[in-house]
């Protein structure tokens, strides 16, 4: 037994001196010197007490209990140290660090309240030279803060800072009188807090017509609404602008949609981007509606641009450029100008199309050709005719003379032939002489009804025996026109004339309608047939000098010619409608006295 | 019998387990800690058992008691191989 016990004690010390060595060679390396020492002393005097059991059970050595005794006393002493060591040293680390802690915690909170003082410094001077006046209230409606442009917008007379804590609700209550619209003011104000969502550029009118716009943003901590912000910028100058703008571009569509012409704006693309009413309504649509569509489809007709295409060339020439169509269907002639956009940079974005329906202006200068050529005919004529008076005078003269004396049959046949020639030519030359007056003489106020009435009294015999019957329908209120009796006598004799032969030749009774009318400040005499017409390539001929449909010798061709001239001569204007088969018409305008 | 020296470090020793009771908070900042407790417990009931022998069963006891010593030495040996040399190595 005591063996065993000797052997266990052997162990022990063994184990003891083990752990001293590895104390002893890591003293001071983890733990502290202090640990290490007590760890240190513990293990000897553990290591000695066991070497006195050991020696005891042993055998070897008998006397010494009392050391025995001592160690076994000191060795729980030797724990108690070493554990306080190790708490003691614990507690101390741990003050130490808690003491490094509040430390490092102090100046971080010293730091961020200097950081925090610059911060508000910053954001004061932000506040207060924003161009925006803002205002934060909290959760409950009282005012947080205010900026000095603030409390200029609203007219309020007190500074930023004794604002704080105001009554917002009250507030916005005794401001609200400042705007147009005070209850709306109010209303909107209520929604967008009870609402709690962003609201941006709401726009209000001033009594002092200034325009403010404000936003509202909901400030929310951990979802908890704490603060309401307003902001307010003065948009006075925007809104004038933006108005103004409105206004321009309303004015700018009312003149383009206000010009005659049709115009046309067209990318490079010969697409139309923009156009007036005037081209809408020649196509029987919107503006709107022929956006977008190629404006040579539209013209005419074609996919593509034509090979003389104004467009192009004006792109390419960077100068307008003006060609003349004729519509195909419309029989109308139109004059497109095409001028080029260019940009900033010069370069030509597109094309303005301005289209010009031109048919009257065509028709004006074919009539002023056809005046044109009258008169050349006329001076012609006049020389002609003058050359021609005196010779045929003789021809008469000597020709009755001889007639007056002894002359044998065949003679007096030739000569009476003779004489009766001249004097048509002599008619001929009169004719001549009377289209070629430039001047009609001897103008004064004239009743057209009366010279008709004249006219219709000499050929009442004719009329009636060529089984022509005649309707009249003279204005009472005719105005009287400033004319020559003569001239305008001859102008609806040769009419009246001219319609009882062609209806002498037709098959029906010939019906012939005489009317007067006021027509603006003209008298419009109208006299119409229902003879067999005037073919529709003739009709624009029959005016011409010499033109006739008579067979060769029954007519001169002056009589309309002189018709013409007269009444053109008189200011007025003559012209005729027919449809083949169903008479012919000619209206005569004349100018009235004022 | 009971000697007063063995009173003494049953004392000593009740004192030190009501301090590592009271203070474990502390104590478990350091490392393998219930390694050492298990050391000083076996210690402490080493020295129970010293009193105890004077009392009944001297040779069982006194035998167990020895037996203690030898654990508890082994298990301080172990705690100061894990702390000073697997973790300074670690």
């Amino acid at each position: 037994m005591n063996t065993a016990i000797a052997v266990i004690d052997a162990v022990s010390i063994l184990a003891f001196l083990a752990a001293l060595v590895i104390v002893c060679f890591k003293y001071n390396k983890v733990f502290g010197e202090d640990v290490s020492f007590t760890l240190a002393i513990l293990l000897f005097l553990s290591a000695s007490f066991m070497t006195c059991v050991f020696l005891k059970w042993s055998g070897l050595v008998n006397t010494i209990l009392i050391v025995e005794d001592t160690l076994g006393t000191l060795l729980p002493i030797g724990w108690m140290f070493l554990f306080y060591t190790m708490v003691h040293g614990i507690i101390k680390t741990e003050t130490l660090n808690r003491q490094n802690a509040l430390k490092q915690e102090i100046s971080e909170r010293t730091l961020a309240e200097i950081k925090a003082r610059q911060y508000n410094i910053k954001l004061g001077v932000i506040v207060d030279n924003v161009s925006s006046a803002l205002l934060m209230e909290t959760a409950e409606r009282k005012i947080e803060f205010a900026n000095r442009l603030f409390c200029q917008m609203l007219s309020v007379p007190l500074t930023p800072d004794s604002l704080k804590g105001l009554d917002c609700q009250q507030s916005a209550k005794d401001y609200k009188n400042l705007f147009k619209h005070p209850e709306d003011f109010c209303a909107s104000i209520e929604a967008a807090v009870s609402g709690g969502q962003e609201v941006y550029s709401e726009l209000f009118e001033t009594i002092d017509n200034r325009f403010y716009e404000r936003d509202y943003i909901p400030v929310y901590d951990n979802n908890q609404l704490v603060y309401h912000l307003w902001i307010y910028r003065d948009v006075t100058h925007r809104v004038l602008a933006e108005k103004a703008l409105e206004s321009a571009a309303q004015e700018w569509r009312t003149t383009f949609d206000s010009i005659s012409d049709m115009i046309a704006v067209t990318d490079v693309n010969h697409i139309i981007t923009r156009i007036n009413w005037s081209f809408a309504s020649a196509f029987s649509a919107q503006p709107t509606q022929l956006l977008g569509f190629k404006a040579c489809a539209l013209i005419h007709g074609r996919e593509g641009p034509e090979e003389d295409c104004p467009c192009v060339t004006a792109r390419k020439i960077c100068q307008p450029v003006t060609r003349e169509y004729l519509h195909p269907d419309k029989k109308t002639s139109m004059e497109i100008t095409s001028s080029p956009i260019n940009d900033a940079n010069g370069n030509t974005s597109g094309n303005i199309l301005v289209i010009r329906d031109i048919t009257e202006r065509k028709l004006m200068q074919q009539q002023m050709i056809f005046q044109d050529r009258l008169a050349s005919i006329g001076e012609l004529v006049s020389g002609v005719a003058h050359e021609l008076n005196n010779p045929l005078t003789s021809v008469i003269g000597f020709s009755d003379y001889l007639l007056q004396g002894e002359t044998s049959g065949e003679t007096k046949e030739l000569l009476e032939y003779i004489n009766r020639d001249a004097k048509r030519t002599a008619s001929i030359v009169n004719d001549l002489m009377v289209f070629a007056r430039e001047h009609p003489a001897g103008k004064s106020p004239l009743d057209i009804n009366e010279i008709l009435k004249r006219v219709l009294s000499l050929h009442t015999y004719l009329m009636k025996v060529k089984n022509i019957t005649v309707q009249t329908h003279l204005s009472q209120d005719l105005p009287l026109v400033m004319g020559s009796s003569t001239q305008l006598h001859q102008v609806f004799s040769n009419i009246i004339v001219n319609a009882e032969q062609v209806m002498s030749k037709s098959d029906k009774a010939g019906e012939l309608y005489i009317e007067t009318r006021k027509a603006n400040q003209a008298a419009r005499i109208i006299i119409k047939d229902n003879g067999p017409g005037i073919e529709e390539d003739v009709i624009g001929k029959i005016f011409n000098p010499f033109f006739t449909t008579r067979e060769v010798g029954c007519g001169t061709g002056l009589g309309l010619s002189i018709c013409y001239g007269i009444v053109t001569g008189h200011g007025g204007s003559i012209r005729a409608e027919s449809e083949p088969g169903n008479g012919a018409t000619f209206i005569i305008e004349l100018p009235c006295i004022d | 019998m009971i000697e007063i020296n063995e009173v003494i470090m049953f004392i000593v020793g009740a004192g030190l387990f009501l301090f590592i009771r009271l203070n474990a908070h502390y104590l478990t900042g350091i490392p393998h800690i219930k390694i050492l407790t298990i050391s000083f417990y076996i210690l402490f009931t080493a020295f129970i058992l010293t009193i105890l022998e004077g009392l009944f069963l001297e040779d069982i006891i006194n035998f167990l008691e020895h037996i203690c010593y030898a654990l508890s030495s082994i298990f301080l040996l172990i705690w100061c191989y894990a702390v000073l040399i697997r973790k300074s190595v670690s």
